[in-house]
């Protein structure tokens, strides 16, 4: 029997079924019989197959640099002085009370920055925004990320994928993000303001000259913001820095008391 | 793969793999060190195949361990290391797509969004030119068959795990698995 390129057009589509198992036994066994007659499709299926059979066998690439020191910084603690946190180790216990009292601020502020920002999603029906991201410092050149030893055990999960019909909503949402990361810091500066005189100079030194930085990026974000209000990039870089923010002054929060 | 590694990056990989991860979950800085040399080249294969970009592949790779690094206290070791590793590499390049996608303002399940991104094997590779052919081809197709082929066919993910990762049905899966082969047979063929 010959076939003619409509026929074999066909067996070509019905390829990914039959390599799959997913005909019928009537449709394989015509799908053979065109397969033994047809060298052409024949030689398709084979090759096919190869390719699937290659991709499986491919080698495992190397990067051309080692990335390790970029992770590195990224993962590292900025303040954390390893000298300090060593003698300071005795000195918690005598001020327990204080780092309890900037523990529950702290547990307070996540608290209600969560209900703000979920009941202002029900509201409005837009998806949850993340208040504190975890991965929002490390993107930061200037700014390594805090050791998740301090961060909140709740880290956000990455952000669903954007429904186009909620564009509308973003501007508003945005907004209230904003709102809500602004009083979390007004909140988490005034606890470290109370900390400030228990730390060591040199790491309160280092914690000033990073949210110089971080408020630096904050102003520039919010001017380019000022004249492209509707831009989901800068949108997403304010975010991003205010997130930085807040990290660096909860990792303060919990920063061992000097010796 | 591990000689190549230790050749580009000296290093000795003789610590047990479950010490190095538990005590870089204690915040270990070293040992998670360790664990990335492990698993460095397995990360950054996906993400170059997933994205058919070095460059991004590079950024997405460090995105992955930063993300471990921040996760690694919820892996309860009911799947192998590798297996959660994989899966965390899978949702961060697929969610930087995402990301991506919004930033530009478009919809995300546009198949066409990276086509004809740089060859993934633009750069000297070791390895027979057969798969280095293969690797550039991959590079050049669609997005979304891709995608599909390098989860499907190269890291061997099921239709229905995929369908799930990517937001589509398995007959979905299926259409774009076919799609990318005939690509890749006709971009080999020519």
């Amino acid at each position: 029997m010959t076939y003619d390129k409509h026929d074999c057009d066909l067996m070509c589509e019905r390829l990914a079924a039959y390599i799959e198992g997913d005909l019928s036994p009537a449709e394989r066994e015509e799908a053979e019989r065109h397969l033994a007659e047809c060298a052409t499709c024949a030689e398709a299926l084979v090759e096919l197959r190869a390719i699937a059979g290659e991709a499986a066998q491919l080698p495992l690439l190397t990067p051309p640099r080692d990335l390790w020191a970029g992770i590195e910084a990224r993962i590292a603690t900025p303040v954390t002085r390893l000298e300090g946190a060593r003698k300071s180790v005795r000195r918690v216990p005598r001020r327990h009370w204080q780092l309890a009292m900037a523990a529950s601020a702290l547990i307070a502020v996540s608290a209600g920055a969560t209900y703000l920002i979920t009941t202002h999603a029900a509201a409005t029906g837009s998806p949850t925004v993340s208040v504190a991201s975890t991965t929002a410092a490390p993107r930061m050149d200037t700014q390594p990320a805090p050791a998740p030893a301090t961060a909140p055990a709740t880290a956000p999960a990455p952000a669903p994928a954007p429904n186009v019909k909620l564009a509308a909503n973003t501007n508003r949402k945005n907004v209230s993000a904003t709102r809500v990361y602004d009083r979390e810091i007004t909140l988490l500066d005034s606890v470290v303001r109370t900390r400030r005189e228990s730390l060591d100079p040199k790491t309160v030194q280092i914690i000033e000259q990073n949210l110089k930085i971080i408020d630096r990026a904050i102003a520039e974000s919010r001017a380019a913001l000022a004249k492209d209000p509707k831009s989901p990039l800068l949108t997403n870089r304010l975010d991003n820095v205010l997130g930085s923010k807040v990290e660096l002054l909860r990792t303060v929060a919990f920063l061992p008391t000097q010796s | 793969m591990t000689a190549m590694a230790t050749e580009v990056f000296p290093i000795q990989l003789t610590e047990d793999s479950g010490t190095a991860i538990a005590r870089a979950a204690s915040g270990d800085r070293r040992a998670f060190e360790h664990v990335y040399r492990t698993h460095l080249n397995h990360v950054y294969s996906l993400c170059v195949r997933m994205t058919g970009d070095r460059t991004r592949a590079e950024e997405l790779t460090q995105d992955v361990f930063v993300r471990a690094w921040e996760k690694l206290s919820t892996f309860r070791g009911e799947s192998a290391f590798s297996t959660w590793l994989h899966r965390l590499t899978v949702n961060v390049v697929l969610n930087e797509r995402r990301v991506e996608g919004r930033d530009r303002g478009r919809t995300v399940s546009s198949d066409e969004d990276d086509e004809g991104a740089a060859p993934a094997g633009s750069s000297a590779l070791p390895m027979h030119a057969d798969k280095l052919d293969l690797e550039r081809a991959i590079a050049k197709l669609p997005g979304g068959a891709r995608r599909v082929f390098v989860l499907h066919d190269v890291e061997g993910f099921t239709h229905e795990e995929i369908g799930t990762m990517l937001g589509v049905t398995a007959g979905g899966c299926k259409a774009q698995l076919h799609r990318a082969r005939l690509l890749l047979r006709e971009a080999l063929t020519r």
